[in-house]
């Protein structure tokens, strides 16, 4: 008798885990549509979640400040000088609004047809990060129901942060960019004739190459998203770090620091394309 | 043991696990607490019992922030299944039981992330279980098991086990 309840346990978890390594393989592809289940556990934990990380961030908030006070004083040094060299450049740039608007205005003499605003913003909150140290990903606290759906762009102030992968009705789960699933194609905002891809890992580093071997890149070099892949273009990724060849020399490989900073990121914008 | 208790347990650990925990990460890494408390309770569950905890564990893992379904839940489920089938033969009021115990299940934790993602096409790299990164998840996840087996085993022997 007793002999038998164990047989039986066993062959239910036997069962159990064939079923799942079923699951695994059905659900690898990503899925239009999220089940009945996902969606109403998502739809009964992100609220409290919400609630827990926003009271999280703002103690962080508020003791980050003490802690980190001699790094405070060195980041407003550095933000000044910044702001100081902001200033010049808003110079320039106002020189050069001046002329395009002249330009502008030529534009409407001619009867040029205005293009339309393609895209809306929605700003959300992060209400929770992936426990696990392989992946990475987030969730967020508007759904369906908000107008979101699979593949939106989810971008900060700072830069572009991942894609939406599926979304219930109030809550949707965001890649990031340097998880290792994402692949991004970009160009260099210095000049756009140069072109490649960067791809995130395991270590949560992103890491690419250049389609072009000759490209003049170097460190300290912007990255924004080009128009090639699904994201709209001009979205600041980040900065090279390092440069090098393919082990054949035939692609070069850049390393790449995300200008987003991923462990403090508590609002994002979901970018909505209108149609 | 009541099953509302650990429901709760399951559903809190997880809630603070994705909001609070992330911001005890030591060299980027964070503790993985459902780990821990599957190893910790599976010592004092059935077997039935201990399988069933570790597949709810994961299976919360898997919806809210896995790209697919079912990889959590199947370590999870073969974890509790696993260390509940030996705990009879454990002397259960050695604390560094849990310390040895977490740190291997840290192992076979990432070796099965290896291969269920290298199985199903997914970007991996086998040599991830040779980075400081694996080392400094298996000592952390150790230690704190450690705080965390010491209060299991004060519900213990309270009763708390008793169904």
């Amino acid at each position: 008798m007793k002999k038998n309840t164990k047989n039986r346990s066993l062959i239910t978890v036997v069962i159990v885990a064939i079923i799942l390594i079923g699951t695994i393989g059905y659900t690898a592809e990503q899925r239009e549509e999220i089940t009945m289940l996902e969606n109403w556990v998502g739809g009964i934990l992100t609220p409290i979640q919400s609630v827990i990380s926003s009271g999280t961030s703002f103690v962080g908030n508020l003791a980050n400040p003490i802690v980190n006070y001699s790094k405070v004083v060195r980041e407003s040094e550095r933000l000044n000088e910044e702001v100081s060299d902001l200033r010049d450049q808003l110079i320039k740039a106002r020189l050069t609004r001046d002329e395009l608007e002249e330009l502008r205005s030529l534009k409407y003499a001619l009867n040029y047809v205005e293009e339309e605003a393609k895209y809306n913003t929605k700003a959300v909150k992060i209400v929770g990060k992936s426990p696990s140290n392989w992946f990475d990903t987030f969730t967020i606290d508007a759904g369906k129901n908000h107008g979101l759906s699979v593949d939106n762009i989810v971008i900060s102030s700072n830069g572009l942060v991942g894609t939406i992968y599926e979304v219930g009705d109030t809550w949707a789960k965001v890649v990031s960019i340097i998880d290792s699933s994402s692949a991004i194609s970009f160009q260099i905002l210095r000049n756009n004739d140069f072109k490649g891809v960067v791809s995130g890992s395991i270590d949560h580093e992103l890491s690419g190459y250049l389609f072009d071997p000759s490209a003049e890149v170097i460190v300290g070099d912007k990255l924004i998203t080009s128009e090639l892949g699904k994201h709209p273009k001009g979205i600041l990724i980040g900065e090279v770090t390092e440069v090098g060849y393919t082990a054949d020399r035939l692609l070069r490989t850049i390393e790449v620091e995300p200008s987003v900073n991923f462990r403090r990121l508590n609002t994002v914008l979901v970018i909505i394309p209108n149609n | 043991m009541n099953v509302f208790i650990i429901s709760l347990i399951i559903i809190l650990n997880f809630i603070f696990q994705s909001t609070l925990l992330q911001y005890l990460s030591i060299m980027g890494v964070i503790p993985n607490t459902a780990l821990i408390l599957v190893v910790c309770f599976s010592l004092f569950l059935d077997k039935n019992k201990a399988a069933t905890y570790g597949f709810v564990t994961g299976m919360l893992q898997d919806i809210l922030y896995s790209g697919f379904l079912g990889m959590y839940s199947l370590i999870y489920l073969i974890l509790g299944y696993v260390v509940s089938s030996f705990s009879y033969k454990i002397f259960k009021e050695n604390i560094f039981i849990s310390f040895t115990l977490t740190g291997m299940s840290t192992i076979f934790y990432i070796l099965m992330n290896i291969t269920i993602l290298y199985l199903f096409g997914f970007e991996t790299d086998s040599g991830y279980i040779f980075r400081m990164n694996t080392l400094y998840q298996i000592i952390y996840n150790a230690i704190l098991s450690i705080l965390i087996y010491m209060y299991v085993l004060r519900l213990y022997k309270r009763k708390f086990f008793n169904y």
